[in-house]
């Protein structure tokens, strides 16, 4: 392929493309994301292609991008017919292509099974996806993102044709604006002002930065976007840059995505060479050039003007705003910065318009973008839940949706599970109780809960987990990646993380919670970021919802939920059978016993690890805290 | 342009900052980090004021970063205000609990009872000392390491100090004199190096000047001579009223007499 040289060649070579997709041409889409690639994709992937040759098959082996469901990886789709089949070893390929392939015939040992033991055959019908919309995870699945050709496939570039050969950067501006999309990064700011600040800043250099240093634990979206469809997010980028009127770019990914750092520096070496990117894009007057920067890992880079910082060589600590980038940036230049899912939702809203995108979501964004929350979202559930990965839905949905239908329930509900909370927003955002599970999920409110978007970690929570322990762990999270510059910050997290170590351990006082209050109000006030600024969330929102939690704690010494060790014990009671499962999987010998008699479990050799709890069918394990054990805890 | 401070209307210059324009007018705003020979920074917030918004709408910020606008009004004393600064206040007394400045401050700004863990530190993490020295002194020795709680200004790894050419302008705008700063009649002694004094080249008198640091001011400007750096004050007076007088006189122009 040679060099693009004018935008209608472009727009050409995608319709060609496109319509050389044949829908019926037979595929194995096997997911080779971070996820799956841990659970053996490689070797899955290799098994297939040796397959396919052996047998002279006319098959085609896609190495693709996440799918989401990484806990049932590896996956693998059957295309045309959308079978789904998961957690699949290299063992099962010979009879996936004799018998689903060439026969037609399913392996229900591969087969999805939901809770209830029900088998789903498609993809699409499978609950972790049926309820799911896709917009920037549309490719993933589809296509191999090492390969330009199957992203144009699928209609790839083909805004970025559109927008060079058609519209002027205002027009692009106006449209991204009136899409009423709202920056995935956490804060929701309409990216279409910022982009308008950027391109009405004065400067002689604009620049633009994808923000892919994506900290929250237990987040990977951004990771699974760059990884599964980089040309997404690079073509985002490059509109981005004509409508700013940008010429460098750099994309801030953190050094420990190595795959998402390959694919997308591969990405733009082939850009580069069809003239997508570099100097003259597509025979015009625009040029662009896209830089990878890895950064070292610290949290708090992720907030704008530290990232900015750390790419100008200095320490990654955040200044005050204003001046915001788009007037004074990277190296004092207007620049634009955006998380990675917001610019992978630009080629769409060019190619189907923003009335389009508008359709899906909340509010009205007519007069102005942030008069609600349009298109999709991209969620990283996880904790207590059946099915977790990664869920792409409408603004707008309910968290029971995610939680219950998505999300298959709680776990082990048949024990006795039960829902207690939901954090969304990563480390800083807030624990959302059940009564407000049918509230929809958008920016406002979350906000008005009491918790955040954040950048769409979401983390379910059960009955046996403990609202003050899961506010000390986020507190200590944050304690450590906090830049240490602001007082509120710096040392309000200090002083939260003692009163709830101590809590935890049974030794709070009742004026704690008013001390938390205090501190959590003023780290929210008087700090200079937004790490800062909603460092206290977890802390105040577990206090709004949950006080009862923490003043067992501080009054009596009691963990209701049954979780922190220092205030529990465990003891075998009458329903014990004998099993003798709780003694043979207790690492400690603790647990003695004969066969078919109740068993003993000795509290000086417990370490409280709660094994025995989990394994017992019969419900022989009770947990003991406070008065119960009056005495024996707070030591 | 005009703003408000606690309703009075003062004048200001653009690109001002609140903290500068109040103090000028004489207002008092406490703060640690902020000094009129740096950019502002905001890092200890203790110069938090309250900006009224539309709508009733207020929003607590510190005046070192506010710059000036049209319109603006900002009040010192609103009871969100007062509430904020004294939690700040109490942080800071945590960690640095024995510093005459911040137990003058608990005084005056009315916080009685100490709520949190002393941490038995010495300084406050205000940053001035980093900062006098990269932007003005142009020595680049000090640097903010670790993140978090585990945050030090310190040489880097906690070395004796390779950049230092011991001026002492770190020790001198420390807001809590945590630097150790030791000055004997022929050495001054800092950050774990011992640098010499230079001597006034007329009187002998030992000077606040290292070899270094002159060093570094003359690959930093050639505004003054090696002979007018290495004066004493009162040397530097007079011989500086003798050239003028020669000037006055015709004997000399300027430019010859500097050399």
């Amino acid at each position: 392929m040679t060099k693009f040289t004018t935008p209608a060649q472009l727009t050409d070579h995608v319709a060609k493309a496109k319509a050389a997709r044949d829908p019926n041409k037979v595929r194995v889409s096997v997911c080779a994301g971070t996820g799956c690639k841990a659970s053996g994709a490689d070797a899955l992937i290799a098994a297939f292609q040796a397959e396919i040759e052996a047998r002279g098959l006319d098959v085609e082996v896609l190495s693709t991008g996440c799918h989401g469901f990484c806990e049932r990886g590896p996956l693998v789709v059957l295309h045309p017919s959308g079978v789904l089949y998961q957690k699949v070893k290299p063992r099962d390929v010979a009879d996936i292509l004799e018998k689903t392939v060439q026969k037609g015939e399913l392996l229900p040992r591969l087969q999805y099974r939901d809770e209830s033991r029900q088998i789903f055959e498609k993809e699409h019908d499978v609950p972790f996806y049926k309820h799911q919309e896709r917009i920037v995870f549309a490719m993933n699945g589809h296509i191999d993102p090492r390969s330009i050709d199957d992203y144009f496939s699928m209609g790839g570039y083909e805004a970025l044709g559109k927008v060079v050969g058609q519209m002027k950067p205002d027009q692009v501006v106006e449209e991204v604006i009136a899409s009423g999309l709202r920056g995935r990064g956490g804060a929701g700011f309409p990216a279409g002002w910022k982009w308008r600040f950027t391109r009405q800043a004065e400067g002689d250099r604009k620049y633009l930065i994808c923000n892919a240093d994506e900290g929250d634990p237990g987040a990977f979206m951004d990771r699974s976007v760059l990884e599964g469809n980089p040309h997404l997010v690079l073509e985002g980028m490059i509109i981005g840059a004509y409508a700013c009127g940008a010429s460098e770019g750099f994309i801030y990914v953190r050094n420990e995505y190595p795959m998402a750092v390959r694919h997308i520096e591969l990405a733009i070496a082939k850009a580069t060479e069809l003239g997508l990117l570099g100097q003259h894009i597509l025979g015009t007057d625009f040029s662009f050039n896209v830089h990878v920067n890895r950064g070292g890992g610290a949290f708090v880079c992720g907030e704008e003007t530290a990232l900015i910082a750390s790419i100008e060589g200095r320490r990654g600590s955040p200044r005050v705003r204003p001046p915001f980038p788009a007037q004074k940036g990277l190296w004092g230049k207007p620049t634009n910065i955006n998380n990675v899912e917001t610019w992978a939702n630009v080629p769409t809203i060019i190619n189907r318009g923003s009335a389009w995108f508008a359709g899906t979501g909340t509010g009205d964004v007519s007069k102005s973008p942030l008069g609600g929350s349009k298109g999709t979202k991209i969620f990283s559930l996880v904790g207590k839940v059946n099915n977790t990965g990664l869920v792409e839905v409408p603004m707008g949905i309910t968290l029971r949706k995610i939680v219950f239908d998505i999300g298959g329930g709680i776990k082990d509900s048949k024990k006795g599970r039960t829902f207690k909370a939901v954090q969304t927003g990563g480390p800083s955002g807030g624990c959302i109780p059940d009564a407000y599970l049918d509230n929809p999920v958008d920016f406002d409110e979350l906000a008005k809960l009491g918790s955040m978007m954040g950048s769409g970690g979401m983390i379910v929570m059960d009955d046996r987990t403990c609202m003050v322990e899961v506010a000390r762990y986020f507190v200590d999270f944050l304690k450590e990646e906090s830049c240490g510059k602001c007082t509120p910050c710096r040392e309000g997290l200090r002083a939260m993380s003692g009163i709830l170590n101590r809590m935890v351990r049974g030794q709070g006082r009742h004026e704690d919670l008013d001390l938390l209050e205090d501190l959590g109000r003023t780290m929210k006030t008087a700090s200079l970021c937004q790490l800062g600024q909603t460092a206290a969330n977890p802390v105040l929102s577990t206090l709004r919802y949950f006080r009862h939690e923490y003043v067992e704690h501080v009054d009596h010494a009691r963990c209701p939920a049954g979780q922190c060790i220092d205030l529990i014990e465990y003891r075998i009671n009458e329903q014990c059978t004998g099993c003798t499962i709780c003694a043979k999987k207790c690492p400690t010998g603790a647990i003695t016993g004969q066969n078919k008699e109740r068993h003993v479990l000795d509290q000086g050799k417990c370490v409280r690890c709660g094994v025995c709890f989990d394994v017992c069918n019969f419900n022989g394990v009770s947990i003991l805290s406070g008065p119960e054990i009056a005495g024996k805890a707070k030591e | 342009m005009d703003i408000l401070i606690n309703g009075k209307k003062v004048k200001t210059r653009k690109g001002e900052h609140v903290l500068e324009v109040a103090r000028r007018e004489g207002f008092e705003i406490p703060s640690l980090c902020h000094h009129a020979a740096l950019p502002p920074d905001g890092a200890c917030r203790l110069c938090l004021v309250e900006v009224e918004g539309p709508e009733g709408k207020n929003k607590v910020t510190t005046a070192c970063t506010l710059e000036v606008a049209q319109g603006l009004s900002v009040r010192l004393d609103t009871p969100e205000v007062a509430a904020n600064r004294k939690v700040v206040l109490e942080m800071l007394l945590a960690r640095v609990s024995d510093s005459p400045t911040l137990l003058k401050l608990a005084d005056k700004y009315g916080l009685l009872e100490m709520r949190l863990v002393p941490q038995g530190e010495k300084c406050v993490l205000c940053g001035l000392c980093a900062r006098v020295c990269t932007e003005l002194v142009g020595a680049k020795a000090l640097t903010m390491e670790g993140r978090g709680t585990e945050t030090y200004f310190q040489p880097p790894f906690g070395e004796p100090a390779k950049d230092c050419v011991g001026c002492g302008s770190c020790a001198f705008v420390c807001p809590v004199t945590c630097i150790e700063y030791k000055k004997t009649d022929r050495t001054i002694e800092i950050w774990g190096r011992t640098f010499e004094r230079l001597a006034c080249t007329e009187c002998g008198e030992p000077l606040d000047l290292t070899p270094e640091h002159r060093d570094l001011i003359r690959r930093r400007t050639d505004l003054l001579t090696p002979a007018e750096m290495q004066l004493c004050g009162g040397c530097e007076r007079r011989t500086t009223m003798k050239t003028m007088q020669r000037v006055v006189e015709g004997q000399q122009t300027l430019e010859t007499a500097r050399r």
